[in-house]
């Protein structure tokens, strides 16, 4: 386990400080500031019980582990320092899931971050004299979604980056991949309006469904799919075959 | 500890139809600078990642440290401090953190770690600049840097792959120097390839030279100097005259002369002996100027069999 742990250092010591990626950091620091400021304030007090608070915790967690992945796996190769790290007594396990671990965490801590933060808003733009706070069923699907965004990401991140050499190639490829199922269930929207004939009769279709329900569907489906990439992910993790790309 | 550091058995390694490493066998006694030569392309580094198990051989058999380099090569990286190709120096963190990430890595003390540090950065003249980003150093900065990390944990071996490619001539010799305080003072064995014959004459107890993966010559520097070349004899005067060439050639130490803008160059036989010869060119008429004894370099030897076929 400590050998994990010094990979996690190595990993939060060197992440977004790769030369030239400062645009980068900017970008993930002010795009969940936005998410947490503008989405509840929107929203007021409903932020706390419906689907919206499940916007930042898919887009924050796709989005940092999807930049910080490819940099800790091509970026290794891109900087000539995957052979010196090869060379170590870290086995193949320990230094991927210290990465993944280390990229996995930070997103995670960053939406709950967000997730407080939007809680600090909606609270001091409505404040009635008493706190108020997520339900437990909402609360408990944005950690759980949360974290298994992030493992997907971070899967699929891996299994990419061992394929191209660049970090920027990477980042590109992930990010495109992932907006598959995105591109999907928008196209499906536009059926199901056209289908179900107005937005009153699609909202009402799922004002009917049980957030809870969905929530632990999509929690399953999302477990079995991070399931399959890390499975992959640590198959395709092999000296012999890295030193060699 | 076993007394061989390093043993080879007829290692071959292919990628594809190109074999990298042919046939290799050698020994690397511990405790000593061994040097493996090869112009590029030889299979150096090709050889390095084998012993370090990050390759597997096509056949044979390789023991580093008394551990199978296929079946206990995380034993032998655990023993081996390693500095490649590239410097592997993570640019965007400080010098100390680089060496802090791979003390951890070598599950050392915290206490034990930040004494070593501190030990191998004053002793390379970096520890002032401890916190600086690695990327902002010159490249003979870094490769001190790596070359700190490769010993950081004590390791019995240290496997450098061309340390001071790259260099100018002062940061080489920098380079060089440390590493060979460094080795007299810890004690390790030190596997280096290079294609630089100064610094494997200046460093290396043996030497092994490599030509398109095969194993060409081995042996002290001396040893393989005085194999390839006879000793030379290099004389300046401003009045050398027929006479004296006839009388000197036609000594039996004498292989051959060649003259060359008032020099000329005795070749000569192995148990020549040169004042004799200085004698009879005294006595010939010529006055001498200068007189050199030399013996073919490393890099003479080198060159000779990279030529042979």
């Amino acid at each position: 386990m400590s050998d994990v742990f010094a990979m996690m250092w190595k990993e939060r010591k060197s992440m977004f400080r790769a030369r030239g990626r400062r645009s980068q950091t900017i970008l993930t620091i002010i795009m969940p500031l936005l998410l947490a400021i503008y989405l509840p304030w929107q929203e007021g007090l409903a932020w706390f019980h419906n689907a919206l608070s499940f916007v930042p915790v898919i887009v924050i967690p796709f989005i940092l582990v999807g930049i910080t992945i490819p940099d800790s796996f091509a970026g290794e190769r891109e900087r000539h320092t995957l052979g010196t790290l090869l060379a170590s007594r870290l086995s193949d396990r320990s230094i991927l899931t210290g990465k993944i671990a280390a990229s996995v965490l930070f997103a995670w801590f960053a939406t709950i971050a967000v997730l407080l933060l939007s809680a600090l808003v909606v609270n001091v733009l409505n404040w009635d004299g008493s706190v108020m706070f997520y339900s437990g069923t909402v609360l408990a699907a944005d950690l759980a979604l949360s974290f298994l965004v992030a493992l997907l990401t971070a899967g699929a991140g891996v299994l990419i980056s061992m394929r191209i050499d660049t970090v920027q190639s990477a980042q590109q490829s992930l990010m495109m991949i992932l907006m598959i199922p995105l591109v999907i269930v928008q196209i499906g929207g536009v059926v199901l309006l056209q289908t179900m004939g107005g937005r009153g009769q699609i909202k009402a279709f799922f004002e009917g469904i049980e957030l809870g329900e969905v929530a632990l569907i999509v929690t399953v489906a999302l477990l079995i799919i991070d399931l399959f990439l890390l499975v992959g992910a640590f198959a395709t993790f092999r000296r012999s075959r890295l030193i060699l790309a | 500890m076993t007394e061989t550091a390093i043993k080879l058995e007829g290692i071959t390694r292919d990628f594809g139809t190109v074999r990298a490493v042919d046939d290799l066998s050698l020994e690397v006694p511990t405790g000593i600078i061994y040097g493996f030569l090869g112009p590029n392309g030889a299979g150096k580094t090709t050889t390095i990642n084998l012993l370090l198990g990050l390759l597997e051989p096509t056949s044979g058999r390789a023991e580093v440290l008394g551990f199978n380099t296929v079946a206990q090569a995380e034993q032998i990286r655990a023993r081996t401090g390693a500095l490649l190709e590239h410097t592997g120096v993570y640019e965007q963190m400080s010098a100390e953190d680089n060496l802090e990430f791979y003390g951890r890595a070598y599950q050392m003390d915290p206490g034990d770690r930040k004494a070593r540090i501190k030990e191998l950065l004053l002793g390379m003249g970096l520890w002032d600049r401890r916190k600086e980003r690695a990327g902002k150093w010159s490249r003979g900065m870094k490769q001190k840097l790596a070359l700190a990390r490769a010993l950081l944990h004590r390791p019995q071996l240290v496997l450098l792959d061309e340390p001071t490619a790259g260099l100018d001539v002062m940061a080489a010799k920098t380079v060089r120097e440390d590493l060979a305080s460094l080795v007299a003072s810890e004690g390790v064995t030190v596997f280096l390839t290079t294609h630089n014959m100064t610094e494997a004459e200046r460093l290396c107890s043996q030497v092994a030279v490599i030509r398109a993966g095969r194993l060409v010559a081995v042996g002290h520097p001396d040893d393989l100097r005085a194999r390839a070349g006879a000793p030379r004899l290099e004389v300046v005067s401003s009045d050398f005259n027929e006479q004296a060439r006839q009388v000197v050639q036609a000594h039996s130490s004498v292989m051959s002369i060649s003259a060359n803008n008032g020099h000329w160059d005795i070749e000569l036989g192995a148990e020549a002996d040169s004042s004799e010869l200085i004698a009879l060119l005294v006595a010939s008429g010529v006055q001498v100027e200068e007189v050199r004894r030399g013996q073919a370099s490393l890099e003479d030897v080198f060159v000779t069999l990279m030529e042979e076929e």
